[in-house]
């Protein structure tokens, strides 16, 4: 299995209706795969809770308590209802900088990209605050993700690849989506050009190849939309 | 569907109705996978599922029901199932999962998981609580009155979320971001060519991040809201008000500043949109909303970039950096670390 698991195979796990071998390859695959393994832990906290409460009724509180207290600077009051109650709830994922490297590893690019944003993560020295990254000495940084990504054989051979899927099955597209697509990548490719032609006159500005990153990881979530889409229809 | 074109379409026999009552007995998740046609979502307190459809004779709804998850999806005798719209009211509680192709969503008041996805129609999540995605290719999709984890994608069509709170991620490739009346206790908003306004609260601890590349970032900042701001722009320019009067940097600006007591990171980045930081209560020279720079594919994020990518190729060239101002130089200049007057 090289995608994530899909929410219907989890909740046959969690139901019991999963067969021997389902049941082993999400256990194999969960034993490697953080992003799983927490959905799955997180949808066994979920029906395990729902399972206590009564069938009708409103949604528990405690869902709501933790954000209220982040809002507020406050820390939840926990009770013990609250104990019983408090479900998970899945923080959204960012699609910035830090990408949604799982979610863009539907597509066979989740090594090529991990050592790409590996690299930069890594020479950026900020985790997740890519806005810090270029305010000094982040030349090198935005130099080697442009080279990393750029010049990258997987990325472009995975890039490739949607895109002949798509341009296979645009027809069996509706033509508003097909429209909708193609303005989206007329957009993307010409802010790409033109990150591009700055970045030829900068090459040392972090935050262009910050800028170059994200929208190459736009155009490539738009390219694996479009290509879902296109398979979706078929 | 149109009452009196649907009753003609009755009367010949042409529309059927699905209309039956599923008890939920433990189920947590109603799965719809819908074709074309609407998909409309009430809830009531009562331990059943409503399923109420219009489509045509030669298509059914078909109810699959396994351990948890209650799944409808419509079938045709012949060919692929057409157009059918659905009216379910189901429990509360109930985690829905709907996908379209051309399909329009609304749920109103869920209290569960909320995943609603469509490729060509519009997505409209009112009231909620807990994890809610909303997604369209080429609609627009607004969330309302929600409370929890929100995460809202269009490629073509806009983003709207009013008077909701929790954590936020919204991106768009062509059309406007617009939060309005949002507690958040974090943002991530990214857009290509859309604009993004932002009027709402600034958490203590909070993180915030605005991104477009031509669109124009409009953040309305709460009087005593305690945010460090982090602004880099590589053509636009930053307006800002926050000091008392309308200050407006350069061009390639890259600006730091802090009001209140700078408990929340809000980070703001365009290559050529400008970028509005205003006191709330701010009249007269605000930016409308939706009225961003226009994008031109192929021809950039406004007609005088060109001019300033000479620019900064020729000061480039000349050993100077201009596309950002370096923080300690703006530190000297002043701009950086200034109190927010009135904050």
């Amino acid at each position: 299995m090289t995608n994530h698991v899909p929410p219907e195979k989890i909740h046959d796990l969690l139901d019991g209706l999963a067969t021997a071998a389902q049941r082993e390859e999400i256990e194999v695959h969960v034993a490697s795969c953080g992003a799983c393994r927490d959905e799955l832990a997180r949808m066994t906290d979920v029906v395990m809770a729902i399972r206590d409460l009564p069938s009708v009724g409103q949604a528990p509180e405690g869902i709501w308590d933790s954000i209220e207290a982040r809002i507020s600077g406050t820390q939840p009051a926990v009770t013990e209802d609250a104990k019983v109650l408090a479900l998970p709830v899945k923080e959204p994922v960012r699609r910035r900088f830090h990408f949604t490297v799982p979610q863009l590893a539907a597509a066979a690019l989740l090594v090529s990209l991990l050592s790409s944003a590996s690299v930069w993560m890594a020479l950026s020295g900020t985790g997740t605050s890519g806005a810090s990254a270029d305010a000094s000495g982040g030349g090198q940084t935005a130099s080697v993700w442009v080279a990393s990504l750029e010049t990258d054989v997987g990325y472009a051979q995975a890039v490739s690849d949607l895109e002949m899927i798509v341009e296979q099955g645009r027809n069996r597209l509706a033509p508003e989506t097909v429209a909708a697509l193609d303005q989206a990548m007329q957009n993307i490719d010409a802010a790409l050009a033109e990150v591009r032609r700055a970045l030829e006159a900068d090459p040392s500005s972090g935050i262009l190849g910050r800028m170059l990153a994200n929208h190459q990881m736009s155009r490539l979530r738009l390219l694996r939309q479009a290509a879902s889409a296109v398979q979706a229809v078929s | 569907m149109n009452g009196m074109f649907f009753g003609a379409l009755m009367a010949l026999g042409m529309i059927q109705q699905t209309d039956t009552l599923i008890p939920v007995e433990g189920a947590t998740l109603l799965d719809l996978q819908a074709m074309s046609g609407s998909v409309v979502v009430e809830v009531w307190d009562r331990p059943e599922v409503s399923v109420r459809a219009e489509h045509s004779r030669r298509t059914s709804v078909r109810i699959d029901r396994r351990g948890s998850r209650i799944a409808l999806e419509a079938e045709a005798r012949r060919g692929p199932a057409n157009h059918v719209d659905y009216q379910l009211t189901v429990p509360a509680s109930m985690n829905l999962k709907i996908e379209g192709m051309l399909v329009s969503i609304t749920v109103n008041g869920a209290l569960g998981t909320v995943e609603a996805e469509t490729l060509q129609g519009d997505v409209a999540v009112y009231g909620g609580r807990g994890n809610i995605k909303a997604a369209s290719m080429s609609g627009s999709v607004l969330v309302e009155g929600a409370e929890g984890s929100i995460d809202v994608e269009s490629v073509a069509g806009s983003i709207r979320i009013v008077n909701s709170s929790g954590d936020i991620v919204g991106e768009t490739i062509g059309g406007p971001i617009t939060l309005d009346g949002v507690r958040a206790a974090s943002v991530d908003l990214g857009s290509v060519g859309g604009d993004i306004w932002y009027d709402g609260t600034f958490a203590p601890g909070g993180t915030y991040f605005f991104g477009t590349h031509g669109g124009v970032v409009t953040l309305v900042v709460p009087d005593g809201a305690g945010a460090q701001f982090e602004v880099s722009t590589v053509m636009g320019s930053i307006f800002d008000n926050l000091g008392g009067d309308m200050r407006e940097s350069e061009r390639g600006e890259r600006a730091r500043f802090e009001s209140g007591d700078g408990g929340a990171i809000v980070e703001v980045e365009t290559f050529g949109g400008r970028v509005h930081i205003l006191r709330q209560g701010t009249e007269g020279d605000v930016p409308p909303r939706g009225d961003g720079m226009a994008f031109v594919p192929g021809m950039g994020v406004s007609p005088d970039l060109t001019d300033l990518l000479d620019g900064v190729a020729h000061a480039v060239s000349a050993g100077l950096s201009v596309a950002f101002r370096d923080h300690h130089k703006a530190e000297d200049t002043g701009r950086d670390d200034r109190p927010a007057g009135g904050n």
